[in-house]
Formats: structure tokens, C-alpha cells, sequence
């Protein structure tokens, strides 16, 4: 099977590529700041931004062959998965406006009816519960310095 | 101990909601509620300054845990919430040179729960060294400075000098063989030998630094021979002089330390007008009120005349130099034009 | 020798005291607890509890840190067999093979070899504590940075082994995990590299987000792809590992406990290093290299025991030189200062009581660890048996709580989250994960030692030939890579005979 122009590896090799560039660049503005030529900031900047350029070259000329499929859940779990993938994004921005236990608790409802399909009732109260639980456990008894929410 | 035991309560509650749920899914009731650290609710007085602190304040530490700062500022805290009865929380936000943590404390609300402890680095130095700072430090509420750090030079005890004089004059006969440590080119040791090395007359650009990653490597480094001198704290080389691995030379503040009176100072052996050491002071973000800062510098009077507090800052071995928040601006403007020149000198203001 | 062994004789005495023995006990228990909430390292939890050991004696507070210590080593293991949240960056190759292990139902003896491996490891540490630490001391010096540069040189060339299939590609995640790790301040000039102007990157990628993010968030979305009803539905069989189990681990325990054991007592390096090398060199013992990764006990009983010897051994320059080599360690020395004991030879001279009473607490702790622990394997198991509908959710929280305390930072959760998405890509499309990781952690190293042995030499490369050990370290590196090289093309080879088609070797 000849591997397609946007196959996995190629996309990585185009993906180091660039990364190499960052590197390189980032390299060229460090060296006059230097002690010397061999020792400071740049010089790992530039050899590892030269090798990837080279390395991510090679992989798009000559990407691998792939011997095994990559298979994609079906639609309804994918929409789940995105679903999760989501509300862990929004659970992160919540963090830091309402605190962690209403956060947690929030976001908890959703994440256990996505996970187990249950009852909305009993997604509220497992969600309550785990935030109070994980509230004791890591903000007061560990004393967690999570961000302050309008609530703990 | 009733804090750990707590602490192990509230993990087997844990442990027992897993055990609970393995067998059928949240039939676990309610728990009891454990207690909760509920600070004195002390009521405002209509009058003035309201009351402060009424819950548990958050003490910023920009580097990580066993630092000194950290180790200096954890006392504090402990210190601190048993007088207030509120907890003061060290949380350390290390990385980053120190900055983006003191960025971060500075960012919150001026209400004083969030304090933020400094020192050089992230205050006069990072302004010295860069010509557009990331810390503007016209802005923040100073509280108070509160320790004091002696910084001595070391060398190898193989080596053939046995006192600062010798060292200077090889010092600067030898510029090309002199290999300092530091710890990065932004810091008290860096900033600290280029002042001495301007000192005793020799040329900064000349000699070749060695960065390490902290005091204690630092020593270690030299012990092993790898570089030449370092510029540190007493604390970050004791092990290794006790060891009989390196020497101490001299120390660069104006009066011998009190834990080490046999190392003399530079200005006993005639290296004058070094003024680079470090400190831990505290601040807080802008626009912080009176009162916070009035009850931080009662707090801390009261603390350093406690005998308790004094016998356990002697074992660390630390120090307090207080100054209200006036004098600790003023020493950090001060302390600016300092840096800036300094950091010309050894090219690296940027 | 003979007086360090009266010396450790009499700390046996000291440390069997009722007080003494209930301390190593607490703190091995605090400490296995700590281990097993992710995130949580041993090092905030012995921040945290300095101040309130400060009722104890210096002596019972010690110990009990100690314990804290050495119990969270083990602790993090189990999450990181059962739930493949690797709690710190030492626990991953025990991840490797204990979740597969715990997935087939075999999670109770992955748990219990590797509290055994631990036990032994550790007892077997401290033996080697007692001999070692008045005469390493001199040693640990003459590892300078050029050593150290070419350590991590050779650490690294064990990437070729977690490659998979095409080496290029593993050489290439190593590399842009190097390039992660270089993001924040460069250690020479103190200036931001590769943030691009954001202040939240300057404090860099701390190893923890990215390891949380790419080894556990990934099995979360994996369970929820695969319908997974439980981690483990399996019936669990017996907790204690079987005779057979325990004699495949043997050798795997000395030899873990033997890279463990020496490369600890080198200042400064990383457990990791330590785990990692153990896990390739049993793959390389193995008969069955081509198994690992699905389930081997001797790819957890070997990591496990140079963890734990690792940790023990890290005591020899920290109570010598009072050099920390890990962060743990580095708050347990503030500790010991803070009671007025200064890391030193001469503390050995001066507080030698204190000191071999720590160390034979130690040996003891290790054992009670073992005797706390093994009932409690079942208790740990059962949480794989949680309906993946509750636990699911719960591992996401973790995870996030595991990252944001590792620094109090919510970058660093933001870090987790997108590390978890591309994770779940990069496993998908079989890129190797772990070169990329491992750079990501020893990276730092090898820059410092590269940039400190140039100013050492004013710029000259030779001083890597020039200095005996490293010149040696070298060698072996580039022997042991040509050995790799063709033992993996030799295996490969083997396992397609065997199965008929290309396996996926050690890829994950």
C-alpha cells in the first residue's frame, strides 16, 4: 500500500520540521548573548532544531510502512469521547473561576453520564459526592492551594 | 500531630468510598462532614481597619521546596499561623527565575491573602538585567524585610590559597584560568563576583562562569575541582568545608557571620564597597491595604523577639534584618542602579 | 567496615524502641498513602508534614520522614500499575508491563512482587548503605559534568529499544521531548527560549502535566472507546504472587536493585534513569523480549527494586555531602537542617547515633512496609474492579489534580489536557511515546553537564575523551547501541516467525 501524502508520518515529519525551524531561530537569537560559542543557551537549540529539520525531512521523503489499521470508534462513542475531551477543557477553565469543589461537582454530572450512561439523579449525587470527597482529602486535609472559587 | 492525623482520617474516608463503591455503585451516603480548618470569624469593627487576617493566607514561595528562601519562609508561616490562628500556606511556584511565579501572586487580589515572598532576584536583579523587566518593581505593596544572608567566597581546600589576598592577586594575574560558579547569569553569585572581581581591579568580561543548578551543586562543583570559586551562602557550602573539600575566604558582608566568626570579611583585607548579598523580604500585589501591611510588621516584631522562632531559625543557621516597608523600597530602588551598572559590567543586561 | 557494622548494630538497638518502630510505621504508612494519590509526591507531603513533626524528636521525626519517603516510592506504584497514572517520572516502566498485567487479572501479584522487590531492594539498600557510604563519599566527586553528559548519552541510547518498529521515528519523539523540556528559561543567560512572549511558558513544561497527559489520559479515552465495564473484571486469583512468579523475579530483583543501588549514589541523578535502565536490561535478559509491554512481572519486579534501592541509596550523598538527588530528598534535607543536622561527614562523626539509628529504621521500615502492604493489596485490587462509569470520571480528576499540584500552577493543567489529546493520536498511529518522555525528563541533565563541561574546557569537545570515565561511558554506549540495533532487528525477525505478522514491539 503506498502511503498516502497526508499520512501520520508525514504530517510528524512536517510537524518536526517546523519545530526544528523554532529551534534553529530561537538559536540564532540566543548566540550573540553567549559566553562563547560552545556554551550556552543555543548551542542544544540548534543542534536538536538542525537534526529534526533533517530527521522530518527524511520522514516525508520515506515515510514508514504501516502493517497495522488504525481503527476509529463508531459514531456514537466518538461523540462521547469529544464529549469527555470537552468538558475536561471546561472543567480546567472552571477551576479557576468557581473553585474546585463547585467545579468538580459541575462538571462531574456530565463526565459520569457520558462514562456510565446513568440516571441524571444518580450522576448528580456521584458527582457530589466525589467533589466533597476529593475536596476533604485534597484541599483541606492536604491543604491544596487550588485557585479560590466563589464557593470554598 | 493532630494535623497528620486528620490527614490520615480524611484518606481512609477515601480509601472507603472505593471500597464502598466496588460493590454497588453510590449507595454511599453522606459522610459525616470532617472538620473543617475554619479560621476565627472575627467580627469587623465598624470603626477603621477592619480585622485581618480572618482566613487562611497564601505565602507564595518562587522557588521550590528546600530552598532557602523557602526553608526561611516556612518558618515564618509556622510561626505566623500559630500567632494568627489562620493558616498561612506556603506554596512554592518554582521556576522560570523566579518570576512568573512572583507574577502570578502579584496578579491576584490586593485584599492581602496572597503574599508573595522575594529576594533579589525577582525584585532588583531581573530589573538590572533586563531594559524592559517583567516585574515593574514600582508597583507591588512591600510588607517588610525580614532575613538577611551572608554570601562568602569558596575555593577548594587543595588549592594553594590559603587566604582572600592570595586569591586576589592570582585572581587577577589569572583571568583566563579563573572559572566561577553561578547560578545563572542573572543571579546573586554572578552578580556577586563580578562586584568583587570589579573590586580588586580585574575586568568581569575575562573570566568564564560555570552555571550550576543551585548553592549546593555550586559547592559541590568546586569540591570536585571543576571550577575555581564560588560566590554562595554560608548555608550551601557548610557540608561540603565540613568535609574538609573546600575553603571558606571571606565573606562580602559587612560583618562576620555570627555562626562562622573565623571567616574574615573583604573588608578586613581591604576589598571594599561590596554591597551585593541577599535577602527575603515579602510583598504583596498593588493597592494592598494599610492595615494588611501594619498587621504583617506587628506580626513579625513580635515574631523575632520570640525565643522559640529564634532557636529554630539558629538551626538553619539564618538571620533576620527587618525593615519596614519604607526602608525594604527604598533598598530595592536602591539596589536597581546597582544592578543595572553591574549588569552592564558582566554583559548580560539585555 | 567492621565499625560501621557495631554502628549499625547499636542504631538496630536504638531504632527497635516501641516510639522508634510506631514512627517508621506511620511514616511508611503516610507515605504509601501519599504515593497512591497521584500527584501528591513524596515531596510536598514531607513539606507539609515538617512543621508538624516538629513535636517529635529530631531522631523520631526523621525516621518517620524517612518513611514517608521510601513508603511513597512504593505507593506509586500502584496507581501506576492499576490505573497507568505513573504518579512520578521513576514510575514509569513500571507502568510498562503492570497495567497490562492488571488488565489480563494479574494485578495482584504485579502489587505484590513489586512490594516484595521493593522490600528486598530496599533491605538490601540499606545493607549497602552501611558498607558503601564511608567510602563512596570519595567517589561521588569524580563524577563531574562530563560524566554526567555522557551518562545521559548512554541513558539515552536505550531509546532505540522503545522505538517500535521504525527507529527514526523514536529517535525523533526522543528529540522533539528534548525540545520540550528546553521550553522556559535557559539555564545560562537566565532569558525565555522558545516561549514566544507567553509568561506562563516561561516556568517551562514540568515533567509531571506531560506524563500525566500522555500515559493517562489516553487509557481514560481508550476505556471509554473499548466500553471497558472495569479495569479488571477478571477474578484476581491469589493477592500473593506464586512460587513461579517469585523465582522469574529473583534475578530481575538483584539486577534492579544493583543499577538502582549505584546509579543512586551518584549526586544528582534522576530515579528515573535508574528504572528505565533496569526495565531495558531486563528485556534484554529475557528470553521473550518481544513479550514486554504485555504483562512481564520481571518488567515490574526489576523497575520496582531499582526504585527502591535508588531511594536508599541517595541517602549516601545526602547525609555524606548533603547533595539531594531528587526533590524528596532535597525537602528532606531542609528537614534535617531545621533540626539543627548539618549533612556532612561530620555528621556521621558527631551525630553518629542518629545517623545508623535512621539507617536501621530503615531497613525495619522497609519491612514493615512489606508486612502493611500486602494485606492491602487486595484492598488496592478491588479499585479495578470499580465500574469504569465511576472510576473513569475519578481518574480524569486525579489527573487533573495530580498535574496542577505538582507546581499550583493551571498551566500546567491546560499542559495535561492537550498532552492527553495528542496522546491518544500518537498511541493510535503506534508513535513511540516513551523516547519522547524520557527525553523530556533527562534532557535538563545533559544540557548542564554538556554547557558546564564546555566552560570546564574553554570550549574544547575533547575533554569527553580526555576524562577516563567518561571516555569509558562512551564506549560503552556506542557498543551497547550497535548491540540493540541488531538484537531488535533480530527479534523482530523472531516475532514475525512466531506470529505471522509484525508485533508491536515495546512501542507503548
Amino acid at each position: 500500500m503506498k502511503p498516502s501524502i497526508l499520512c501520520a508520518d508525514r504530517i510528524f515529519g512536517l510537524f518536526s520540521v517546523i519545530v526544528g525551524i523554532l529551534g534553529i531561530s530561537e538559536c540564532v537569537r540566543l548566540y550573540p548573548i553567549a559566553n562563547s560559542p560552545l556554551s550556552g543557551d543555543h548551542v542544544m537549540l540548534g543542534i536538536t532544531g538542525g537534526v529534526l529539520i533533517i530527521l522530518g525531512l527524511v520522514l516525508i521523503v520515506k515515510p514508514g510502512k504501516r502493517k497495522f489499521t488504525v481503527k476509529f470508534p463508531e459514531r456514537a462513542t466518538a461523540i462521547n469521547m469529544i464529549g469527555a475531551a470537552i468538558l475536561l477543557v471546561i472543567y480546567s477553565v472552571l477551576l479557576e473561576k468557581l473553585g474546585f469543589a463547585a467545579s468538580t461537582a459541575i462538571c462531574g454530572v456530565f463526565l459520569f453520564r457520558l462514562f456510565g450512561g446513568y440516571s441524571w439523579l444518580r450522576c448528580v449525587l456521584a458527582a457530589a459526592i466525589t467533589a466533597v470527597m476529593l475536596h476533604l482529602v485534597f484541599v483541606t486535609g492536604l491543604g491544596m492551594a487550588f485557585p479560590h472559587g466563589i464557593f470554598f | 500531630m493532630k494535623k497528620s492525623i486528620s490527614l490520615i482520617l480524611v484518606v481512609l474516608l477515601f480509601v472507603s468510598l472505593f471500597a464502598g463503591c466496588s460493590g454497588t455503585t453510590e449507595s454511599a451516603a453522606p459522610e459525616s462532614t470532617a472538620p473543617e480548618s475554619t479560621a476565627p470569624e472575627a467580627e469587623t469593627p465598624e470603626s477603621e481597619a477592619p480585622a485581618y487576617p480572618t482566613r487562611g493566607i497564601e505565602l507564595v514561595v518562587c522557588v521550590s521546596a528546600g530552598g532557602t528562601p523557602d526553608i526561611m519562609s516556612r518558618l515564618a508561616a509556622d510561626w505566623l499561623s500559630d500567632y494568627w490562628g489562620v493558616p498561612v500556606t506556603v506554596t512554592n511556584k518554582a521556576g522560570g527565575g523566579a518570576i512568573p511565579g512572583a507574577l502570578e501572586a502579584l496578579d491576584a487580589e490586593p485584599d492581602g491573602y496572597t503574599v508573595c515572598a522575594i529576594t533579589s532576584q525577582n525584585s532588583s536583579q531581573q530589573h538590572g538585567a533586563n531594559t524592559n523587566p517583567s516585574i515593574d518593581v514600582t508597583t507591588p505593596t512591600y510588607l517588610c524585610r525580614v532575613f538577611d544572608v551572608d554570601l562568602v567566597l569558596t575555593v577548594n581546600a587543595d588549592s594553594e590559597w590559603q587566604d582572600i589576598t592570595e586569591f586576589n592577586e592570582w585572581a587577577l594575574a589569572n583571568p583566563d584560568k579563573l572559572i566561577a560558579a553561578n547560578t545563572g547569569a542573572v543571579s546573586t553569585a554572578a552578580f556577586a563576583t563580578a562586584e568583587w572581581y570589579n573590586a580588586i581591579g580585574g575586568d568581569v568580561s575575562q573570566i568564564r562562569m560555570m552555571t550550576t543548578s543551585g548553592g549546593s551543586d555550586s559547592a559541590t562543583q568546586l569540591a570536585a575541582g571543576n571550577c575555581t570559586m564560588n560566590f554562595g551562602d554560608f548555608g550551601g557550602s557548610a557540608s561540603m568545608v565540613e568535609a574538609g573539600k573546600i575553603r571558606f575566604l571571606a565573606t562580602s558582608a559587612k560583618e562576620r557571620n555570627p555562626f562562622y566568626p573565623d571567616v574574615p570579611t573583604m573588608e578586613e583585607n581591604g576589598v571594599t564597597g561590596l554591597s551585593v548579598g541577599m535577602w527575603i523580604g515579602y510583598m504583596a500585589p498593588e493597592g494592598t491595604p494599610d492595615y494588611v501591611v501594619q498587621a504583617w510588621n506587628d506580626a513579625i516584631n513580635v515574631m523575632m523577639d520570640d525565643p522559640e522562632f529564634q532557636e529554630g531559625l539558629e538551626n538553619v543557621r539564618g538571620r533576620t534584618a527587618y525593615m519596614n516597608s519604607e526602608d525594604f523600597r527604598q533598598l530595592i530602588m536602591d539596589e536597581c542602579d546597582v544592578y543595572t551598572e553591574l549588569a552592564e559590567k558582566l554583559g548580560v543586561r539585555k | 567496615m567492621l565499625e560501621s557494622f557495631t554502628m549499625l548494630m547499636q542504631g538496630f538497638a536504638t531504632a527497635a524502641s516501641p516510639m522508634n518502630l510506631l514512627m517508621a510505621a506511620l511514616g511508611a504508612l503516610v507515605g504509601t498513602l501519599v504515593g497512591v494519590l497521584p500527584g501528591l509526591g513524596a515531596a510536598s507531603a514531607i513539606a507539609i508534614l515538617i512543621p508538624v513533626t516538629s513535636v517529635l524528636e529530631p531522631t523520631q521525626a526523621i525516621i518517620m520522614l524517612a518513611g514517608i519517603y521510601y513508603g511513597a516510592q512504593y505507593g506509586g506504584s500502584t496507581t501506576a500499575i492499576l490505573l497507568n497514572i505513573p504518579g512520578e517520572t521513576a514510575s514509569i516502566p513500571t507502568c510498562l508491563d503492570g497495567y497490562p498485567m492488571a488488565k489480563k487479572g494479574r494485578g495482584g501479584p504485579a502489587l505484590g512482587i513489586s512490594a516484595i522487590a521493593s522490600c528486598l531492594a530496599g533491605m538490601l539498600g540499606v545493607v549497602g548503605l552501611a558498607f558503601f557510604a564511608p567510602i563512596f563519599a570519595e567517589y561521588a566527586l569524580k563524577f563531574g559534568p562530563p560524566e554526567y553528559f555522557a551518562l545521559m548519552i548512554f541513558s539515552l541510547s536505550i531509546i532505540v529499544n522503545f522505538s517500535g518498529e521504525y527507529i527514526l521515528k523514536g529517535f525523533m519523539m526522543g528529540i522533539l521531548g528534548y525540545v520540550i523540556s528546553m521550553v522556559g528559561v535557559g539555564i545560562t543567560s537566565g532569558l525565555p527560549r522558545l516561549t514566544f512572549g507567553s509568561v506562563a511558558m516561561t516556568r517551562g513544561f514540568d515533567s509531571i502535566p506531560v506524563i500525566i497527559g500522555l500515559f493517562a489520559l489516553p487509557e481514560v479515552f481508550k476505556g471509554m472507546e473499548e466500553k471497558t465495564v472495569a479495569i479488571s473484571s477478571e477474578k484476581i486469583g491469589s493477592i500473593y504472587p506464586s512460587i513461579q512468579d517469585i523465582k522469574t523475579s529473583f534475578w530481575p530483583i538483584i539486577r534492579g536493585w544493583a543499577i538502582g543501588f549505584f546509579l543512586g549514589l551518584l549526586p544528582g541523578c534522576s530515579p528515573a534513569v535508574s528504572t528505565f535502565m533496569s526495565y531495558d536490561v531486563e528485556k534484554k535478559c529475557s528470553k521473550t523480549p518481544e513479550l514486554f509491554g504485555t504483562g512481564m512481572i520481571e518488567g515490574v519486579a526489576g523497575p520496582e527494586a531499582a526504585n527502591n534501592a535508588n531511594s536508599q541509596a541517595g541517602f549516601i550523598p545526602l547525609l555524606s555531602f548533603g547533595i539531594p538527588a531528587s526533590p524528596a530528598l532535597a525537602v528532606l534535607l531542609a528537614g534535617l537542617m531545621i533540626y539543627g543536622l548539618q549533612p556532612g561527614p561530620m555528621l556521621f562523626q558527631q551525630q553518629g547515633g542518629f545517623v545508623w539509628t535512621v539507617i536501621a529504621s530503615m531497613f525495619i521500615g522497609n519491612l514493615m512496609l512489606l508486612v502493611l502492604n500486602l494485606p492491602l493489596v487486595g484492598l488496592w485490587v478491588k479499585l479495578t474492579r470499580v465500574p469504569y462509569g465511576i472510576l473513569g470520571p475519578v481518574i480524569l480528576f486525579l489527573c487533573v489534580i495530580g498535574s496542577y499540584s505538582s507546581r499550583n500552577s493551571m498551566f500546567d493543567v491546560y499542559v495535561t489536557v492537550i498532552f492527553g489529546i495528542v496522546g491518544y493520536f500518537l498511541q493510535k498511529y503506534r508513535f513511540p511515546i516513551v523516547p519522547l518522555v524520557l527525553c523530556a525528563i533527562l534532557g535538563p541533565t545533559m544540557e548542564r553537564g554538556f554547557i558546564q563541561s564546555m566552560a570546564m574546557s574553554n570550549d574544547s569537545l575533547l575533554i569527553f575523551f580526555q576524562r577516563p570515565i567518561s571516555c569509558v561511558i562512551f564506549i560503552l554506549t556506542i557498543l551497547l547501541s550497535i548491540f540493540s540495533i541488531k538484537a531488535m532487528r533480530k527479534t523482530k525477525k523472531m516475532a514475525v516467525e512466531a506470529s505471522g505478522e509484525d508485533a508491536d514491539i515495546g512501542s507503548n
